[in-house]
């Protein structure tokens, strides 16, 4: 599905002082694997999910990703989109007077016009809407109001959630989707996540915590800091990693590259 | 009554006019015609039809810039209009800051009277459409004054949406009284020809406890110049102004001034313009509010948003405040000028949708806030339609 070779990427900050995120990123996924990036504040992890989506305020300064044959980077958001990448966002931009049915209709109608298949029209788009609006838990007022605007915390990760739903992405990216959830909601997203589980389909969960691989059970997990993947192993990487804590891990990558 | 012919010369106001600094006259050197041009008004029954409301309601129709009785109707709406040969009378407008203005008062030989009487609840809009058909330049005056009734109600559509090339003038003023509780919901499109020029004056009085709301959509003319001018004489009288204007070619210059005075307890008054420029297009946005010494428990709101599409266009804001009363309630204004948020372009291209789409979303939906405040539909949609 996907393969990144060494991804170097830099970031200008308010001082325009060039900073380092990724030092060197490899990871492959494929196709039906669930993998969980795991990570302490600052190791790059949200980075990398946001430059495979496209945005535009890093430099990449070397390194490749290929993703379903195709170079991933030099392609634009709407493009990666179209192929099938999905990023559910961390923080989930507020987008005034813009309706949300309305853009989540375009959304899934420019993926399909990208497609060859013909537009959905609004009756049709609001049954679907409807359905998964209920998997998700939000009440269909939401579908009136404009992007995220107002949403709490709570109710834009149900919103990034629902556009998942409906979107049907080969590949989708969770940006810490379960920071700030209560439980009933990280229920929801475990329930959403698995029922898009598929042997053609392929998801990237980034976190902090081990409690959402509760509900949604990895295949790889790979411990990231300082903008390197320092170990990669089964579930219960994660585990020990919960019983640990990074330091140790960080510590132990210390000594293996000095 | 002939009017004096004057010349550009003698009209447009001087470089150091505090009231018009922004505004640039080279261009208008150029304008042949200062006459008004022939109507010829057989051909335009069917134009007029197309062009109505469906929520048919009076319809009263300028044809390059002259009143044309014949293809207005008032559709049995309670409203009532006289047309008033105008005799020399003692012009209300300051030549300094009101050139044109004056310069209408000068030169218009007829005014339109409409009235509404007491107590009337006119449901369907009241349709004030202005047809060019010109291909020559010409000036026009229209003057039209209003007289609204204690308690009436009513909402007003003037559209001025064209598109000929001529280079011509609407220079128009408008005078409404606004009587006791009356309500008047006022809502103004502009989309002139690409080469118009276009002066509007509204002068508004109101009595105690009427309220006036108004929208002005400007996106058309090469030059359009907004003048609202409103006393809230009387206890209780609130004013609401909001705007939105898209500059979309070269060189357009879209002016928009607003003078409140409060001059009672209890006034109300809310400004809220939002604009997008794009090329070398310059906006001005001047707006005043001025609370007298007797308005007491006054509220005043003041805010003008920007969005720049590029750095060549440019934008003059001036929100100006003046407080002679001591005890009022609240005043408040802010100005941002800014560009369309990265973040969402970003997130909305991340969907899949194109950027140019994405783009366009974005931008309309900025122009949102103010669609809120068109409680009819059907002019909601006609505005909607102009501006998408």
């Amino acid at each position: 599905m996907i393969t990144i070779q060494n991804l170097q990427a830099t970031i200008n900050d308010e001082k325009q002082q060039t900073k380092t995120i990724l030092r060197g990123v490899d990871l492959q996924i494929k196709p039906g694997e669930v993998h969980a990036i795991m990570g302490p504040n600052g190791s790059g992890k949200s980075t990398l999910a946001n430059i495979l989506a496209g945005r535009e305020d890093y430099t990449i300064t070397a390194g490749s990703v290929d993703f379903l044959g195709e170079d991933l980077l030099s392609l634009t958001p709407e493009e990666r989109a179209v192929k099938g990448l999905f990023l559910a966002f961390q923080y989930p931009t507020e987008i005034p007077g813009v309706n949300n049915m309305y853009f989540l209709r375009s959304a899934l109608n420019s993926l399909r016009k990208a497609r060859d298949l013909p537009p959905l029209d609004a009756a049709d788009f609001l049954l679907l809407a409807k359905a998964k609006m209920k998997e998700v838990g939000l009440p269909e007022t939401f579908l009136h109001r404009a992007v995220n605007e107002g949403f709490s915390g709570g109710e834009k990760k149900r919103n990034e959630v629902l556009q998942m739903m409906i979107l049907e992405p080969r590949f989708l990216i969770l940006d810490e989707t379960d920071s700030g959830l209560d439980i009933d909601a990280l229920q929801m997203v475990g329930r959403c996540v698995n029922s898009l589980r598929h042997a053609e389909r392929s998801i990237l969960l980034v976190t902090h915590y081990q409690r959402l691989l509760d509900y949604i059970k990895p295949d790889v997990v790979h411990v990231m800091a300082n903008g390197k993947v320092l170990t990669s192993g089964d579930a219960s990487l994660a585990l020990r990693l919960e019983e640990k804590g990074y330091r140790d891990f960080e510590r132990d990558a210390d000594e293996v590259t000095t | 009554m002939t009017a004096p012919q004057l010349t550009w010369e003698e009209i447009l106001p001087k470089k150091n006019n505090p009231y018009w600094k922004h505004a640039d006259f080279s261009a208008w050197q150029s304008i042949g015609s200062l006459a008004l041009a022939p109507t010829q008004t057989e051909s335009l029954q069917v134009l007029v039809r197309d062009r109505r409301l469906t929520t048919a309601g009076a319809c009263f129709v300028w044809v390059n810039g002259c009143f044309v009785e014949a293809l207005s109707d008032v559709a049995g709406s309670p409203i009532r209009y006289t047309r008033e040969k105008k005799t020399k009378e003692k012009i209300q407008f300051s030549k300094d800051q009101y050139p044109f203005a004056y310069f209408n008062a000068q030169q218009s030989s007829e005014e339109l009277l409409l009235s509404v009487p007491a107590n009337t609840e006119i449901a369907s809009p009241i349709h004030l459409l202005f047809i060019t058909t010109a291909s020559e330049s010409f000036i026009a005056h229209p003057q039209i004054r209003w007289s609204i009734g204690d308690g009436a109600k009513l909402t007003v559509f003037e559209e001025h949406a064209n598109a000929e090339e001529a280079s011509y003038v609407i220079n128009q003023v408008s005078t409404i009284s606004l009587g006791k509780g009356a309500v008047c919901h006022y809502h103004k499109l502009q989309k002139e020809g690409n080469a118009a020029m276009q002066l509007a004056t509204i002068s508004l009085n109101q009595q105690q406890d009427s309220q006036a709301l108004f929208t002005f959509t400007s996106c058309g003319a090469a030059f359009a110049r907004d003048d609202l001018v409103v006393k809230l004489a009387e206890s209780g009288a609130s004013c609401a102004t909001y705007g939105f204007y898209h500059l979309q070619q070269a060189d357009q210059y879209i002016d928009h001034h607003i003078d409140i005075v409060h001059d009672a307890a209890y006034t109300q008054s809310d400004m809220l313009y939002k604009g997008i420029l794009k090329d070398q297009s310059r906006a001005v946005f001047n707006g005043r509010v001025t609370i007298q010494k007797d308005a007491k428990k006054a509220v005043a709101r003041q805010a003008n948003h920007n969005l720049l599409l590029a750095n060549t266009a440019e934008v003059f804001s001036q929100p100006d405040l003046a407080v002679h009363a001591e005890d009022v309630r609240s005043c408040k204004h802010g100005v941002t000028v800014g560009q369309v948020d990265q973040d969402a372009l970003f997130y909305l291209t991340t969907r899949g949708i194109p950027r140019s789409e994405a783009m366009a979303m974005l931008l309309a939906g900025f122009a949102e806030e103010m669609m809120h405040f068109i409680s009819n539909n059907d002019v909601k949609k006609r505005i909607q339609q102009v501006i998408a």
